[in-house]
C-alpha cells in the first residue's frame, strides 16, 4: 500500500506537470485556434454579404476575432524555435489578421463587393492552418 | 376539458422554459467540437431531469411540501443547510450566466456593449418578480420562450444525417481532446439537471395548490414537456454540428454563436437566435431568482409566495432583491459570459449528489409519500446518472482548468 506521503507527492508532481503543459502551447493547438477564428470570420463575412447578419453584430464579432487572433499570434511566437511549424504559423496568423481587418473595413464601409477578396483569402488560410494543425498533431 | 388545457399548458411551459444559456452554450460547444457524438449526454441529462421533476411534483402534490421544506423537516436544520447552501451558490453562478445571456442578446441586437445592459436587465427581472404573479412568470415567459423552437426548425431545414444523430445517442469515446469531451459531458448534464429546476417546480406546485388529483398531469408534464425540451437542446447540438463542426469552428466566444441560425433560416435566423437567447435567459433569470428566494425562505421558515403582496413577504422579497444584485456583479466586473456559463454548468454537475441524495431519501419515505413512494427504476436511474455526472465533474474540471 502506498503511504499518504507518496500519494500527496505524486498528486503534486502531476499538478506541476499539468501546469507546465498549460504554460507551453503546442503547434497543433495554436493552428486549431487560428483555424477556428479564421473559419468563423469567413462564415460571418459570408452571411453579412448575403444580408442575413446586421452590421453591428458583424463588426463586433470581427473585432472579437481580431483580439483572439492577436492572442493566437503571441502564442505562435512563443513556440520553441525548433518547432518546424513556428515560422509558418506566425506568418499565416499574420495573414489571417490582415484579412480580418480588410473584411472589417469593408463591413464598416457597407461595401459588400469588397468582402470577396478577404473571404477568399480566409478560405485559403483556413485550409493551410488545417493542414498545419494535422501535420503537427501527427508529429506529437 | 379543463384537465386537457392544464396538461397542454404544463407541456407548453416545460418546452418554452427548457432552453436557457447553459443548454444553448454547452450544446453549441458540444456540436461544434464533436458534431453529434455528445447527443447521449443531453439524453441522459433529460432522462434524469424527467425523473427528478416528476418526483418533486409528486412530493408537492401528495405531501403539500416543497423539496427544501421537506428536507429541512425530515433531516433537521443543520443537515439541510448543506444542500440549501450548495444549491444556492451554484444557482447564483448559473443566474449570473443567465443575466450574461440576456445582455449578450441585447448586445447582438443593439451593438451596445453587454456591460451597459446588466443593470437594466437586473432591474427588469426584479420588477417582474415584484409586480408579477407566479402564473405570469411561469406561463407568460415560457410561452414567449417557445421562440426557441426555431432551433428545431433550423435543424430540420439543415438536413443532417439523422442516422449519425441517432448513433450519437449511444455513448462512444472521443477520438481527440478527451479531457474537453468529458468536461463537455458534465457541462451538458449540469445544464440539463440544474437543481433549481426541480426545486422551483415543487415550489410552483405548492403555489398552485396541487393535490393528488394532479399526479397524472404531473407525470405527463414532466415526461412529455421535459422530453420535448431536451429535444430542443439536441436541436441546438445538431445545428452546431452541421454549421460549425465541418468548418472547424470551436465555440470559444458567444460572438461566434450569433450566426448559428443564419445558415438555415436566412435573415430571420439572427433575430430568432437573439430572441431565443434573450427570452430564454430572461425567463431563467427570473425563475432562478425566485427559486433561490424560495430556498432561503423555506430553509429559514419564512413566509414565501410570489402571489402574495410583497409587504406580507418582506424577507422573501428582500432575498430575491439581494440575489439579483449579487448575480449581476460578475457581468458588471467583466466576466466572460461563455466561460462563466460552462464552468457554472460543470459545477452544477459536481454538486448534484448534495441536492439529489437527501431528496431521494425523502422520496422513499412513506410518511411523506404514502403509497406514492419511488419505484426501483426511478431511484436507480437518478442515482446512477447523478453519481456519474459528479465523478466525471470531479475528474474533468481540474484537468480542463489546468489544461486550458
Amino acid at each position: 500500500m502506498p503511504s499518504a506521503r507518496w500519494i500527496v507527492l505524486t498528486a503534486l508532481l502531476n499538478a506541476a506537470g499539468l501546469a507546465a503543459c498549460a504554460g507551453s502551447p503546442d503547434a497543433s493547438a495554436v493552428a486549431r485556434d487560428a483555424q477556428s477564428w479564421t473559419a468563423s470570420s469567413a462564415l460571418i463575412g459570408e452571411r453579412w454579404r448575403a444580408r442575413t447578419l446586421p452590421t453591428p453584430y458583424t463588426r463586433r464579432s470581427l473585432d472579437a476575432a481580431g483580439e483572439s487572433l492577436q492572442q493566437t499570434a503571441q502564442m505562435a511566437a512563443q513556440l520553441p524555435d525548433t518547432t518546424r511549424e513556428r515560422a509558418l504559423l506566425v506568418q499565416r496568423v499574420k495573414m489571417v489578421r490582415e484579412a480580418v481587418t480588410a473584411l472589417d473595413s469593408a463591413v464598416a464601409r457597407g461595401d459588400r463587393s469588397a468582402t470577396s477578396a478577404p473571404i477568399g483569402a480566409l478560405a485559403i488560410d483556413r485550409h493551410v492552418l488545417d493542414s498545419v494543425g494535422k501535420a503537427s498533431g501527427d508529429n506529437e | 376539458m379543463k384537465r386537457i388545457l392544464e396538461v397542454s399548458l404544463g407541456i407548453v411551459t416545460s418546452v418554452g422554459g427548457f432552453l436557457e444559456v447553459g443548454s444553448i452554450a454547452t450544446a453549441a460547444q458540444g456540436g461544434a467540437a464533436f458534431q453529434f457524438q455528445l447527443t447521449w449526454a443531453i439524453v441522459l441529462g433529460t432522462v434524469c431531469l424527467v425523473f427528478l421533476v416528476e418526483m418533486s411534483g409528486r412530493l408537492a402534490a401528495v405531501s403539500k411540501h416543497t423539496v427544501m421544506d421537506a428536507i429541512r423537516e425530515r433531516f433537521g436544520f443543520p443537515f439541510s443547510l448543506a444542500p440549501a447552501a450548495t444549491v444556492l451558490l451554484v444557482s447564483l453562478l448559473v443566474m449570473a450566466s443567465e443575466i450574461g445571456g440576456v445582455c449578450l442578446a441585447l448586445q447582438f441586437v443593439s451593438g451596445i456593449a453587454l456591460q451597459w445592459w446588466v443593470v437594466p436587465v437586473a432591474l427588469l427581472a426584479w420588477l417582474l418578480l415584484w409586480k408579477g404573479t407566479f402564473g405570469m412568470l411561469e406561463q407568460g415567459v415560457s410561452a414567449l420562450g417557445l421562440v426557441t423552437i426555431a432551433f428545431l426548425v433550423a435543424a430540420i431545414r439543415l438536413h443532417p444525417s439523422w442516422g449519425a444523430v441517432a448513433h450519437g445517442v449511444l455513448p462512444t469515446p472521443p477520438s481527440h481532446d478527451h479531457t474537453h469531451y468529458w468536461f463537455l459531458v458534465v457541462s451538458i448534464m449540469g445544464a440539463s439537471v440544474s437543481p433549481y429546476l426541480f426545486l422551483f417546480y415543487s415550489s410552483g406546485a405548492v403555489e398552485d395548490k396541487w393535490d393528488e388529483s394532479y399526479l397524472s398531469i404531473n407525470r405527463i408534464t414532466a415526461g412529455v414537456g421535459m422530453s420535448f425540451g431536451g429535444g430542443l437542446s439536441v436541436a441546438v447540438l445538431v445545428v452546431a454540428g452541421v454549421v460549425f463542426f465541418p468548418r472547424g469552428i470551436q465555440v470559444d466566444s458567444y460572438d461566434q454563436v450569433g450566426v448559428i441560425l443564419s445558415t438555415s433560416l436566412g435573415h430571420w435566423g439572427f433575430w430568432l437566435f437573439a430572441a431565443s437567447l434573450g427570452i430564454a435567459c430572461f425567463g431563467a433569470t427570473a425563475e432562478i431568482a425566485l427559486a433561490s428566494a424560495y430556498i432561503v425562505a423555506q430553509e429559514l421558515g419564512w413566509n414565501w409566495s410570489e402571489d402574495a403582496n410583497p409587504a406580507e413577504n418582506a424577507r422573501f422579497v428582500l432575498t430575491y432583491t439581494l440575489i439579483i444584485a449579487l448575480a449581476a456583479l460578475p457581468m458588471l466586473l467583466g466576466a466572460s459570459p461563455l466561460k462563466l456559463t460552462v464552468l457554472s454548468m460543470a459545477l452544477t454537475s459536481a454538486s448534484l449528489p448534495v441536492a439529489v441524495v437527501p431528496f431521494l431519501l425523502l422520496m422513499n419515505d412513506e410518511r411523506y409519500l404514502g403509497k406514492h413512494t419511488n419505484g426501483v427504476i426511478g431511484n436507480t436511474a437518478v442515482i446512477a446518472i447523478t453519481l456519474m455526472a459528479c465523478v466525471l465533474a470531479v475528474v474533468s474540471i481540474p484537468l480542463e482548468l489546468v489544461g486550458g
